[in-house]
């Protein structure tokens, strides 16, 4: 039946995830130019229309991907070959805007009575879309446009609570580093194009297969994995990502440690896939063994340092950077003529982790909402308290570490298994040894929250509707990941085995 | 009739259901589970019976998977099936027929006992009872693997029914670790033979007995492991398996748990003896016969264990004081039996002593329960004597099963046991090399065992039912009702009668072709591989075991000699205990034997060595590992925490919250990177 359908809708219909998102902003703002003081109507319709935008979008994405657009005839290529959609592009499309959606549910309390709700939704919408961009990217100019629209508006909703010097400063540093990065990634990106003369991904894979300019070129590719670094919050370009983390308001948090980073891996799977094929480029810099090492270094830096935090949501933050050292193991792992199984296990993974670390980071949210406090003996005897968001944070913690309480058990054994598959086996014993490290950590909240005794009483109001409804879904689907996980590898697999 | 195999699932789950509503509606019911129970037995029975005839008068079989329940993607997958071929039906009919007795009897035993728990008791039997008939229906390894724990797993729960004495857990628990034991050889092996084949099938041209069988004629490849030759490592696939066995069938060194487990319920102790647990682990050999015919050093292990279980657990038995000792032992024996018969080539005499054992055990048992009752639940047979004139039907039938069980003429056992001894005989006279020594060995041992067999039998029906009564309650024993003595009754004419069913020396003699049961289990369809004359072929065939037969005088006159033998030694062994404890007051002659009777009164230290192998070496040799584990292991895994949190504050260090350190750092990291790849990719 789709199939029929799809016929009759143009070839550019296909960036509709992308279009939404950014039609969804527009609206925003108009609603908020007619009433800028908004009272708890317009607070109502704002939140519907950011809501009803997001979903559309995930479900627009979801349908393309299992009607098989982009995918059973090829991928679609637009604008001169600049975006192209495939399964890969809808699979990350997926990712971002489910991450959004929970975003925004969780907004609805967290921004509530705040003068500039609209704003910060519509710059959520703004950055989910260059992330929805960035996925379809196919060319360097379109993907550090997308990058740019990506990061610019996270920049502001870091700095969001602009009476609050955390935030600020957060957002400050982000600011400062991403432009940083941003300025390395583009220098790399002049560089190869120095040495190719086109921007096209494809075309360059093309035009360095013949090249004598191999040390511009080298110097290129390593500044250009530096932008990705930067974008997936790798070490060394991780710094801003726990100040950022930790100052952001938590919703923003959860978005940029979820989507922005599957945004940041989903460019890096194409870039090196597609521009710097692993069999061309090999003489010139083993991108390969660059991730191996940014892998082992990340996950090993992100666990270690996850583990000394006293503050949840730092703690969070650096188990952030460990989650990149374990998608890294994906790049790292792809060898000469592979099929796709190990970007496969690194999308789906991704797709798990979008899910039980937003969840985490809106739990974090409504400790906040509460005023809990921020440190883990602050969580003390907090089950007792908030039973379905405390069994929600459980499944999160046990999830992440990699037990068998959530997807994330699957999502971690395939990922490192893509790592034995290519005979790294001693990285995923890195990978499994840090992941019993991680296991410390985690379940120091869970300890935290149903066995230690609270050193004074909590004052809990209310129950935001909003921020539950976004934690119970994310865990929902966490825990149907773990049975359902044969549907998401299959289409990951499928999305990366077509890209190879 | 092909209709009636789509049945055989539920042979098994009838015992299914009635373990559920005894379990759950048990304590609601008049009889507290009996009866559905009895109804489901009784079932089984019926449809068993229903196969075993189909099988008989159409010659087919059937093996089908009926449950796949993991798909292999390029490698084999794990089935639940069901296989029905003369020796499953035949097994199927024994086990229905005993757990449908056992289940009648314990009605008197345990319900006219006023025993409390009972809806759990008879929950167990039916899970044992579904367990052992899915065992013996399964048609692949794996499934039988499975239903084999949970026989191990229900005996344990019957064994250790009277949980709140000392004794019963135990020797429950004893029962399951000393299997378990075993169990860990059987459970390495089915991996490995799927490993080595990629099936666990039993029967067909796909199954793994006859891949091994064409893998050693050259026209099969299989993975075999260690550089292990093909034979070599089909001998050690058959021995991993030998381990469950032995475990389970009680064979030495793995025997002490059973007299042990006469702690547990009379009746279940005739359902475990006669039909199920220890009846599994021979049961397993002759269903993967095809397997163990390849290899001559396994049969000659199988022959030469099943010898020497059968002399040895024969000694111990004849110096016990209490009646179920006394018949423990002669299981342990009877089995080794069956293992000498299967070891040396005689499939047919496994398979028929294992019918006719499961008759006159059963029959003992629940003859010996019937005899607890009258006592009060006193097994000392010192204490009883002269219980002949006060309980007719449990001494007439329990001497029919002492007659078989001794080996008189013409009672079950003789037969059976005979053919036992003949075929260990010829194929021992006959067999070249190695392999024909061990079998005449293991062939006197069971035959000097035979004696041994005769007189503690009789010691034990002396001592308890002739002479006088030696105890107040001997002299007025309780009464015992219908529902014990029915099966007694029933098992009592079959002891005297099962035995006609395959007499080999009247055959020989007569040249009748009388014996049914040897046609019987030819009648395995061709396409299965596991019909009688296939066995024969693999075993004579010199690649393969090389087993061959020789009849020095005559068959006719060997098997005269070969019986004329073996009931000349029972008969011995029966006048003999005549002569030393059919008195009015019997004496202990024990004390003649001197130190032996010492060593065999602590049954040769078996327990006392497996116990000091626990306490002497494994302890201190899991102290050692457990001083490894706290101090290496949880040593590395604590400094690694140490270091790790050192390490991480370090970490936090870095992290100034300066962003021109991030800058700088971030700066200098990419530096290095390029300045390092720039070396490894000699742009420079």
């Amino acid at each position: 039946m789709t199939g029929a359908t799809l016929l009759e809708l143009p070839e550019y219909a296909a960036v509709a995830p992308a279009v939404i998102m950014i039609v969804t902003a527009l609206l925003l703002l108009v609603i908020d130019s007619i009433s800028p003081e908004p009272g708890e109507n317009d607070r109502l319709a704002l939140n519907a229309v950011a809501i009803v935008g997001a979903v559309t979008a995930l479900s627009v994405s979801a349908w393309f991907l299992v009607a098989g657009t982009g995918q059973t005839e090829g991928p679609i290529s637009l604008f001169e070959g600049a975006l192209v959609v495939d399964g890969m592009a809808l699979f990350f499309s997926i990712i971002v805007s489910s991450v959004t959606v929970l975003v925004l549910l969780a907004g609805y309390d967290y921004a509530a009575g705040d003068r500039y709700q609209a704003e910060y939704q519509t710059l959520v919408f703004l950055a989910a879309s260059g992330m929805i961009l960035l996925g379809m990217a196919n060319s360097f100019v379109a993907a550090f446009l997308s990058l740019e629209l990506a990061s610019l508006p996270s920049y502001a909703l870091v700095a969001y609570l602009k009476h609050n010097r955390g935030s600020v400063e957060a957002g400050l540093k982000y600011f400062l580093v991403g432009a940083l990065s941003s300025a390395v990634m583009l220098y790399g990106i002049s560089l190869v194009y120095g040495v190719t003369g086109t921007f096209q991904f494809a075309a360059v894979a093309e035009a360095i297969a013949d090249t004598g300019l191999v040390g511009i070129l080298g110097v290129g590719i390593v500044m250009i994995v530096g932008g990705v670094a930067f974008k997936t919050a790798s070490v060394p370009f991780h710094f801003w990502a726990p100040e950022a983390y930790e100052g952001a308001p938590a919703p923003v948090s959860a978005f940029i440690s979820s989507a922005s980073k599957a945004a940041g891996f989903v460019l890096a799977f194409r870039l090196f896939v597609t521009a710097f094929p692993i069999g061309v480029v090999e003489g010139v810099v083993d991108w390969t063994l660059l991730f191996l090492v940014l892998s082992i270094v990340t996950m090993t830096l992100g666990n270690f340092a996850a583990a000394t935090q006293e503050n949840v949501k730092r703690m969070l933050a650096y188990s952030s950077v460990g989650h990149a050292g374990y998608v890294l193991i994906a790049l790292a792992s792809v060898t000469t003529g592979s099929d796709g199984y190990a970007l496969g296990a690194g999308m789906a993974h991704l797709l798990v982790y979008g899910f039980m670390n937003t969840g985490a980071f809106l739990f974090i949210a409504l400790t906040e909402y509460w005023d809990v406090g921020r440190t883990f003996e602050d969580f003390n005897g907090l089950g007792w308290e908030a039973p379905v968001a405390c069994v929600a944070m459980t499944v999160f913690m046990f999830s992440l570490a990699g037990l068998p309480l959530g997807g994330g058990f699957v999502s971690k054994y395939i990922l490192f298994g893509a790592a034995v598959r290519s005979g790294l086996w001693w990285l995923a014993v890195i990978a499994a040894i840090n992941s019993a490290l991680s296991l410390y950590y985690y379940s120091r909240v869970v300890k935290a929250m149903w066995i230690d005794d609270p050193e004074g009483s909590f004052e809990i109001e209310s129950y935001p509707v909003g921020i539950y409804a976004a934690i119970v879904i994310a865990a929902v689907v966490t825990v149907l990941l773990l049975p359902g996980f044969g549907l998401v590898s299959e289409h990951a697999s499928a999305a990366a085995s077509a890209l190879v | 009739m092909a209709g009636i195999y789509d049945l055989v699932p539920a042979i098994a789950a009838l015992p299914l259901a009635s373990f559920v509503i005894a379990l759950f509606a048990g304590k609601d019911l008049p009889k507290k589970g009996a009866l559905p129970g009895i109804l489901a037995t009784a079932g089984s029975l019926a449809l068993s019976l229903a196969v075993a005839v189909t099988v008989f008068t159409t010659g087919e079989g059937f093996n089908q998977n009926l449950y796949t329940f993991v798909a292999g993607q390029d490698t084999f997958s794990l089935h639940l099936g069901v296989l029905i071929d003369p020796l499953s039906a035949l097994m199927l009919v024994i086990v229905s027929l005993i757990a449908t007795l056992v289940h009648v009897f314990s009605l008197g035993y345990m319900n006219d006992e006023g025993e409390t728990g009972l809806p759990r008791y008879y929950a167990g039997l039916g899970l044992f009872t579904f367990s052992m008939l899915s065992f013996v229906f399964a048609n692949n390894i794996l499934m039988a693997f499975m239903f084999f724990e949970l026989v191990g797993l229900c005996s344990y729960l019957l064994i250790g029914f009277w949980f709140r004495e000392a004794g019963p857990p135990s020797a429950a628990k004893k029962a399951f670790l000393v299997t378990r034991f075993g169990d860990y050889f059987f459970l390495v092996g089915v991996v490995a033979i799927f490993a080595t084949f990629g099936t666990g099938a039993f029967a067909g041209s796909e199954s793994f007995p006859h891949l091994a069988e064409l893998a050693l004629e050259g026209e099969y490849d299989v993975n075999t492991f260690f550089g292990l030759g093909e034979q070599a490592w089909f001998t050690v696939l058959g021995l991993l398996v030998l381990g469950g066995v032995m475990g389970k069938s009680a064979q030495f060194p793995f025997h002490t748990w059973l007299p042990d487990a006469m702690e547990g319920p009379t009746p279940v102790s005739a359902l475990i003896h006669a039909a199920t647990m220890v009846a599994a682990g021979v049961f397993l050999v002759a269903r993967m016969y095809g397997f163990y015919a390849l290899s001559p050093t396994a049969l000659a292990i199988i022959a030469l264990v099943g010898g020497f279980t059968a002399l040895f657990a024969a000694t111990m038995g004849v110096v016990k004081q209490e009646l179920k000792q006394v018949l423990a032992y002669s299981t342990i024996s009877q089995y080794g039996y069956m293992m000498l018969a299967l070891g040396s080539g005689g499939y047919v005499a496994a398979v028929f002593h294992l019918t006719t054992h499961a008759v006159f055990k059963a029959l003992l048992f629940l003859g010996a329960g019937s005899v607890i009752i009258a006592m009060h639940h006193n097994e000392n047979m010192w204490d009883m004597g002269g219980l002949k004139d006060k309980m007719p039907v449990t001494y007439w039938t329990f001497l029919s099963g002492s007659l078989a069980l001794a080996g008189i003429v013409p009672f079950a056992g003789f037969w059976s046991k005979d053919e036992v001894l003949y075929e260990a005989l010829i194929h021992g006279l006959g067999t070249e090399g190695g392999l024909g020594i061990v079998l005449l060995a293991a062939y006197a041992m069971g035959l000097l065992a035979v004696f041994f067999t005769g007189f503690y039998t009789f010691r034990m029906v002396y001592l308890t039912f002739h002479g006088e009564p030696r105890s107040d309650i001997a002299r007025d024993p309780e009464p015992v009702r219908w529902n014990v003595k029915g099966p007694l009754a029933v098992l009592g004419v079959l002891a005297a009668t099962v035995g006609f069913i395959n007499m080999v020396p009247v055959k020989k003699v007569t040249g009748l072709e009388i014996d049914y049961l040897h046609q019987f289990l030819d009648m395995a369809p061709e396409a299965y591989l596991t019909n009688v004359h296939h066995y024969t072929e693999l075993l004579e065939t010199d690649a393969f075991a090389g087993i061959h037969a020789a009849t020095p005088l005559g068959e006719v006159g060997t098997v005269a000699a070969s019986a004329a033998v073996s009931l000349g030694l029972a008969l011995a062994g029966v006048l003999a205990a005549r002569q030393l404890y059919n008195a009015p007051q019997p004496v202990e002659h024990t004390d003649r034997l001197g130190r032996v009777k010492t060593i065999l009164m602590h049954n040769y230290y078996q327990d006392e060595y497996q116990v000091w192998l626990a306490r002497d070496v494994t302890v201190p040799f899991a102290g050692v590992l457990d001083t490894f584990d706290q101090g290496i292991v949880d040593g590395v895994v604590n400094g690694a925490s140490s270091v790790s949190r050192t390490a991480g504050r370090q970490v936090r260090k870095l992290q100034t919250g300066v962003v021109t350190n991030y800058a700088a750092l971030l700066t200098l990291g990419l530096v290095l990177l390029l300045a390092a790849f720039a070396v490894v990719g000699g742009w420079v």
